[in-house]
């Protein structure tokens, strides 16, 4: 600014001083906004705006003048010009090429000691630098730099923190290709939306975030743990196999540590706005032991059995590797959302002031009804002691609420395919990836994580009984882990497995796919007897005293004596059984596809029967002397005694869960509009 | 075909291009095409909008340079067409104002003090651009041309075709503007 404007202004700014406007202090402040600011020169491309001009006037010229014929000079301007712009649209195609991708990412502001290395060569990194693939940064203290790519991306690397650049270019297709490494310290990143084709990851020392269009920071601390916050949009997150040095050269070995990341890329977790995540090395470390300890012993080449063997092995660490850790943002509270705030609206060329647009889009508190409103779940359980509203999504997202806040959530990284159970201080999952996942009730901590052969499937469940857990598999494959995850033994079953095996003193009631069921001494881990039960699905059976009560896909619902082994009476329903039985107060409650609902007495006789003419296969609850019925789409109450219905509600879309009792109320989830609440 | 020497005037280059001289438009492009688009972009606040806005200024030169009296200062002119295709641009998009803040994150020379401090100063200087961009277009263009580009309130005057004391009040209240604005923002 020209001396004789800035004391113009000056004056100005004294005069608002004089007329009590301003403080003292606030006239100072202003004085120097308005001697630091300055309005820096848009960048231009004079050839080429040049040639724009000619080439555009020769056309109006040519228009207006029709009965002129363009001259020999215009004539040549407009080849020149022509091909300027043609070379100019080819240099635009062909520069985005793989081949040598120029630097393309441009160092905005760099405060402090901050230096980049490239092919070795370490050079202070100043404003205006730009920045390509193979380049790292590293800050020193009380120093950071901010970079762009584009108007797409923007990262802020904070102090002490090293950070490089493997790429950040668009390929040949336009897609975007972004490759980055945080070693150290905290990287703040607002990426542009992504769209088909792009692909973004963050690589740490002990976890990769693959993006999807976001704003979000990472930190590595000193330990190497890594913390992710996302502020907008959704990363995913999963571990990486940490071996110090540089790793495995042989071939078999390689291969181990990319089956392993493979894997764990295969479960990564979904991390949402408002959410922290946190990857601890201890985690990375172990699961590094682990594979140390294959590597030990590497089977050689064309040994099948010993291949699969490694493949099996390697399966199963990768499953057991702790999963990224979620938190709220009240559990966890963030420390760069502001931050990263200001980021996205930088990226975006602002438009308000930070402040305005924060406190605008600043997220609202937790509204569980709205959350409930449009909730998809597969499973809902309760826990009365702790309060908790426990929701599973199809997807392997739980969320646990209590009093209308969420106090926790967990991703598992994989759908959940069987309903949780819960022994009052842990809750148990099955997961679609062949998992045992044991999380604290308290605050949702992944406690343990076990591989086993074969998902549970068709409405079987986990089974807790004793001090111990049971999982009979769609593989055939009966299971009993103790309570801190130890896998005590294993069965091979004749066939698949579709129920929940069932404890009963140190019998265990597994119904399997060659129509029997199975009675296991768990002391002796022999089976001691057979029950021909038909199929049986999804139905869990019921054990009271001597007696065994099953239904089955046929149908029927039976009573075994088991200490006879015979059966003592058989009752025919419509269409299947899938849905557990029910005891309650000397009656047997059981629903079925035909439409079915019956009450029987424990001695097979017919209490009342309704037909509700469309298919049941939830499980029924009975609470007092209500019987809850779930068909697809609609909610039935009956009363116990009568088998009338008390009254009925129909949901818009097919109901998508199993009903969970907590207190007063009563819960299901629907495919499309939320979870349902009523108050028994 | 004579050289254009880098000393020769405005209006001579003007003369020059009149005759056909190709490169004497190259030589006025070369010396308005960075300031102007600095003003338009400023002006508009929007860094896409103003390449298309400056092609218009110099096409309109181009094809009117005919109508240029080389009495008048050709930077005047220039000017003038170039604050009107602003106004031009104004009423045909209609469309919400957004600012360039962003994009000046180099407002910041000394590396002294934090880098939280630092970042306070740099959203001084956000509050500022967007303070300049909330401006009435009438004291903006007038706060622009007299602030950014250090033209006298002569020349002013003949851009905008308006009295010079119109000029001069117009670039008070925009001062106060600016201010008021950044005083109500708590950043001074």
């Amino acid at each position: 600014m020209e001396p004789h404007i800035e004391k113009e202004i000056i004056a100005i700014v004294e005069g608002l001083r004089e007329d009590g406007r301003c403080s003292d202090a606030q006239a100072r402040s202003l004085s120097s906004i308005f001697k630091r600011s300055r309005f820096d020169d848009p960048p231009i491309d004079a050839p080429r705006g040049l040639s724009r001009v000619r080439f555009e006037a020769a056309r109006v010229r040519g228009r207006h003048t029709s009965a002129r014929a363009f001259t020999a000079r215009t004539k040549v301007l407009m080849a020149a010009a022509s091909v300027f712009i043609i070379a100019g649209a080819a240099f635009l195609v062909f520069s985005t090429g793989d081949g040598i991708i120029p630097p393309e990412t441009a160092a905005e502001a760099v405060i402090g000691d901050v230096t980049f290395e490239r092919s070795g060569t370490v050079s202070v990194l100043e404003a205006g630098a730009l920045l390509g693939g193979g380049d790292m940064v590293r800050t020193g203290p009380r120093s950071f730099a901010d970079l762009r790519f584009r108007d797409e991306v923007i990262i802020r690397i904070k102090q002490n923190s090293l950070f490089r650049i493997d790429r950040l270019a668009r390929d040949r297709n336009g897609s975007l290709r972004a490759g980055l490494d945080l070693s150290a310290g905290t990287a703040l990143l607002s990426f542009k939306k992504l769209q088909r084709g792009d692909s973004a990851e963050v690589r740490t020392p002990t976890s990769v975030a693959g993006v999807r269009g976001t704003s979000f920071g990472v930190s590595v601390s000193e330990n190497r743990d890594v913390r992710f916050e996302v502020l907008e949009g959704t990363i995913s997150v999963r571990g990486r196999v940490v071996i110090d040095g540089a790793g495995p050269t042989d071939e078999t070995a390689r291969g181990v540590l990319e089956g392993v990341e493979r894997r764990l890329a295969e479960r990564a977790v979904a991390v949402e706005a408002n959410e922290v995540c946190e990857v601890k090395e201890r985690d990375a470390r172990a699961l590094a032991k682990k594979i140390e300890e294959i590597l030990l012993v590497l089977p050689e080449k064309g040994r099948r059995a010993e291949e699969r063997r490694l493949d099996d092995a390697i399966t199963k660490i990768a499953a057991e590797t702790a999963t990224p850790r979620i938190y709220t943002a009240v559990e966890s509270p963030p420390a760069h959302f502001l931050e990263l705030k200001q980021m996205a609206i930088i990226r975006e060329g602002g438009g308000e002031s930070v402040v305005t647009r924060w406190e605008r889009e600043r997220p609202v508190e937790f509204d569980q009804n709205a959350w409930m409103d449009r909730a998809r779940v597969s499973y809902v359980i309760t826990d009365d002691a702790r309060q908790l509203f426990i929701a599973v999504g199809a997807n392997g997202r739980i969320d646990a609420l209590r009093l209308g806040t969420v106090v926790w959530r967990f991703r598992c990284g994989s759908p959940v395919n069987a309903q949780p159970v819960s022994d009052g201080e842990i809750v148990y999952l099955a997961t679609a990836d062949e998992r045992i996942i044991a999380l604290s009730l308290d605050n949702g901590k992944e406690l343990w994580s076990r591989k086993i052969d074969g998902v549970l499937h068709f409405g079987a469940r986990l089974s807790i009984g004793g001090d111990g857990i049971y999982a009979a598999t769609a593989k055939g494959r009966l299971y009993r882990f103790n309570r801190r995850g130890g896998e005590e033994w294993s069965l091979r079953l004749p066939a698949a497995s579709y129920s929940t095996p069932v404890l009963d003193g140190n019998l265990l009631f597994v119904p399997v796919q060659d129509g029997k069921i199975h009675v296991v001494d768990t002391v002796l881990r022999i089976v001691v007897m057979r029950i021909d039960s038909g199929k049986i699905i999804g139905s869990s059976v019921i054990v009271r005293g001597d007696r065994l009560y099953y239904a089955n896909f046929d149908g029927v619902v039976a009573c075994h004596n088991i200490r006879r082994d015979e059966t003592e009476w058989r009752y025919q329903l419509n269409g299947a059984v899938t849905s557990d039985p029910v005891i309650d107060d000397g009656f047997l409650f059981v629903v079925s596809s035909g439409g079915d609902v019956v009450k029987l007495s424990l001695d097979g006789r017919v209490a009342w029967r309704a037909d509700l003419g469309g298919p049941v296969d939830r499980s029924p609850v009975v609470t007092g002397s209500s019987l809850y019925v779930l068909s697809r789409r609609v909610f039935y109450v009956f009363d116990t005694e009568k088998g009338t219905v008390q009254w009925s509600l129909v949901t818009p879309s097919e109901s998508a869960s199993n009903m969970a009792v907590a207190g007063t109320m009563m819960y299901f989830g629907t495919e499309e509009n939320g979870i349902y609440r009523i108050k028994k | 075909m004579s050289e254009v020497s880098v000393t020769i005037g405005d209006e001579d280059l003007v003369r020059q291009f009149k005759k056909g001289e190709q490169k004497a438009f190259d030589e006025l492009y070369l010396r308005y095409a960075s300031r102007l688009k600095r003003l338009i972009m400023y002006s508009l606040g929007d860094a896409d909008e103003s390449e298309d806005v400056l092609h218009d200024v110099f096409m309109r030169v181009f094809l009117h340079i005919d109508s240029f009296n080389t009495d008048m200062a050709f930077s005047s002119w220039i000017y003038r067409i170039a604050v009107n295709c602003c106004k031009n641009y104004r009423k045909k998009r209609m469309k919400e104002k957004s600012t360039v803040g962003g994009d000046q994150m180099d407002g910041i020379n000394s590396p002294e003090g934090s880098p939280e401090e630092l970042y306070i100063r740099e959203e001084d200087m956000r509050e500022f651009y967007l303070a300049v961009d909330s401006l009435k277009e009438k004291f903006k263009t007038v706060f622009l041309l007299r602030f950014d580009h250090g033209m006298q309130y002569s020349q002013i005057s003949n851009v905008l075709d308006c009295p010079e004391r119109t000029a001069k009040w117009r670039m008070q209240k925009a001062v106060e503007k600016i201010a008021d604005r950044l005083k109500s923002r708590n950043v001074v």
